[in-house]
């Protein structure tokens, strides 16, 4: 256990110190600085920095060039989407068939004066 | 009987084709008859979690495990092959008002995890119908793989003309945690996930992340819906009474555009066409350079007062409302109008970037 504490304390000696065990106390690891010292707003970034700073110490993470493109296998999932939503579109009742709005016409923007079911429209 | 415990067996994080994991947001009180409806009679089995279940696609010969743990937002686990499973759920949310995908907007997949390295990135802009015929950024896909793949867009969005133009649609990452190994996950904004790693535990903590932050930008949102509450008047309501009044809170939710509309009523004949992705359908009224509009957001049947100003839109969210409504057209936006676009609450804009990570 002493030999982990000084090595995490070796890492880290601006944050951590391993003090070992004497007469009159236990050993124990001092913690200069804790993300807890923090505003509460500043204490996920302060932690985000331990953490992150620990983990890049270790292996870069690499990718072997044989592993599964898993882009694409996202990408087939979302063409069956839109190939689904195309057709639906293309049907030219866009989807209203499906919400139980049949009989209603898409939208076209009427401008300033002009009112649904007016007298002039229903002439033409 | 199965377990939490056994997914890891279930769902080799090594497999071929690799482990999928979609996310659907459900509205339902019932959720075990919910799915059972879903899945058809006699397809879910139930495990020792109350929260898990089998369901077994019949015509796929697939299965699938759907985790219930968070109530409104399912997580939906396969090996099977990516279009199955989407051919099946994309049938089940058009179908049905209750059901919708988590549209994750541009940020979220760009700030995808604090600890990951990007290492390939896609952007989708298609601003074909929205977008007027002389922007110089109507349509835009760039795709790039290699460490900090976002790099390069950032360049592309120091560029004025192309900035709009910016809209994360895909992203997959790396991450190496000392306690749960090596994780590679692939992100869609539809709430799609791919992963391949060491750990089953890592992919799902990694999902769940996702999810929190995208339910707190819902709920954000929910809050803010307009809501008028009676005054009660001495034990009787005001109504009743003829007293008191009513209390009034919510706000609209504000977009501001970083490009003009070129077009107003063509911008608005498209919108509210009801045509995909933004399902919405109505009539817009526009007065000057504004439009008004009675829409329904087709997703879920349910009414949404929307105005148009030329590099503005408002949306009135009534209480009870889905907040997925306002989150759906944000992220579609940013891919067919524009990426740059903001939310003008203060808050709500903080959960679309997410430049505070939580």
């Amino acid at each position: 256990m002493a030999a982990v504490a000084t090595r995490v304390a070796d890492d880290e000696p601006a944050r951590l110190r391993f003090e070992r065990q004497t007469g009159t106390t236990e050993a124990r690891v001092v913690i200069f600085q804790s993300p807890e010292d923090f505003d509460r707003r500043g204490r996920t970034q302060s932690y985000q920095a331990v953490f992150g700073g620990r983990s890049s110490r270790r292996r870069l993470p690499t990718v072997s060039p044989d592993q599964f493109d898993l882009f694409g296998e996202l990408d087939q999932a979302e063409m069956v989407i839109s190939d689904v939503r195309d057709e639906i579109d293309s049907d030219g009742e866009g989807l209203m068939g499906d919400n139980g709005l049949e009989g209603a016409h898409p939208a076209r923007p009427a401008t300033q004066g002009e009112v649904e079911g007016s007298p002039e429209e229903e002439a033409q | 009987m199965s377990s939490r415990a056994d997914l890891a067996k279930f769902l080799p994080m090594n497999s071929s084709p690799p482990l999928k994991t979609f996310v659907l947001e459900v509205h339902t009180a019932e959720p075990e008859p919910y799915l059972e409806d879903l899945a058809g009679r006699g397809n879910v089995d139930l495990t020792e979690d109350a929260f898990l279940s089998r369901v077994h696609l019949r015509e796929n010969h697939g299965v699938l495990w759907v985790d219930r743990l968070n109530p409104r937002f399912w997580t939906f686990h396969t090996i099977m092959p990516a279009k199955d499973l989407a051919a099946w759920l994309n049938g089940k949310v058009e179908t049905r008002r209750d059901l919708d995908w988590m549209w994750l907007p541009s940020d979220h997949l760009r700030r995808i995890s604090p600890g990951a390295v990007s290492r390939k990135v896609r952007t989708a802009f298609d601003g074909e119908r929205l977008v007027g015929p002389d922007d110089p950024a109507q349509d835009l896909k760039v795709q790039l793989t290699g460490r900090d793949a976002e790099r390069l867009l950032e360049q592309i969005e120091i560029l004025e003309s192309y900035r709009s133009a910016v809209s994360f649609d895909s992203v997959e990452v790396l991450i190496d945690d000392p306690d749960l190994g090596l994780l590679r996950e692939a992100v869609k904004r539809r709430g799609s996930f791919a992963a391949s790693g060491d750990s089953f535990v890592h992919h799902a903590q990694f999902v769940r992340a996702v999810i929190d932050r995208y339910s707190l930008l819902v709920e954000g949102v929910e809050q803010l819906a307009l809501k008028f509450e009676a005054l009660e008047a001495d034990g009787a309501s005001a109504r009743e009474t003829g007293e008191g009044g009513a209390r009034y809170s919510g706000t609209p939710i504000g977009i501001r555009f970083s490009r003009r509309i070129a077009d107003l009523p063509r911008f608005c004949a498209e919108l509210f066409s009801s045509r995909t992705p933004f399902r919405l359908w109505g009539q817009p009224v526009i007065v000057g350079d504004t439009a008004t509009v009675d829409a329904v957001d087709l997703h879920v049947g349910q009414r949404v007062r929307i105005d148009v100003g030329s590099d503005w839109m408002r949306m009135y969210i009534l209480a009870g409302a889905c907040g997925n409504t306002v989150v759906r057209l944000v992220s579609n936006l940013q891919s067919r109008f524009d990426g740059a676009l903001r939310l003008t609450h203060a808050g709500l804009q903080e959960a679309v970037t997410r430049r505070n990570p939580i």
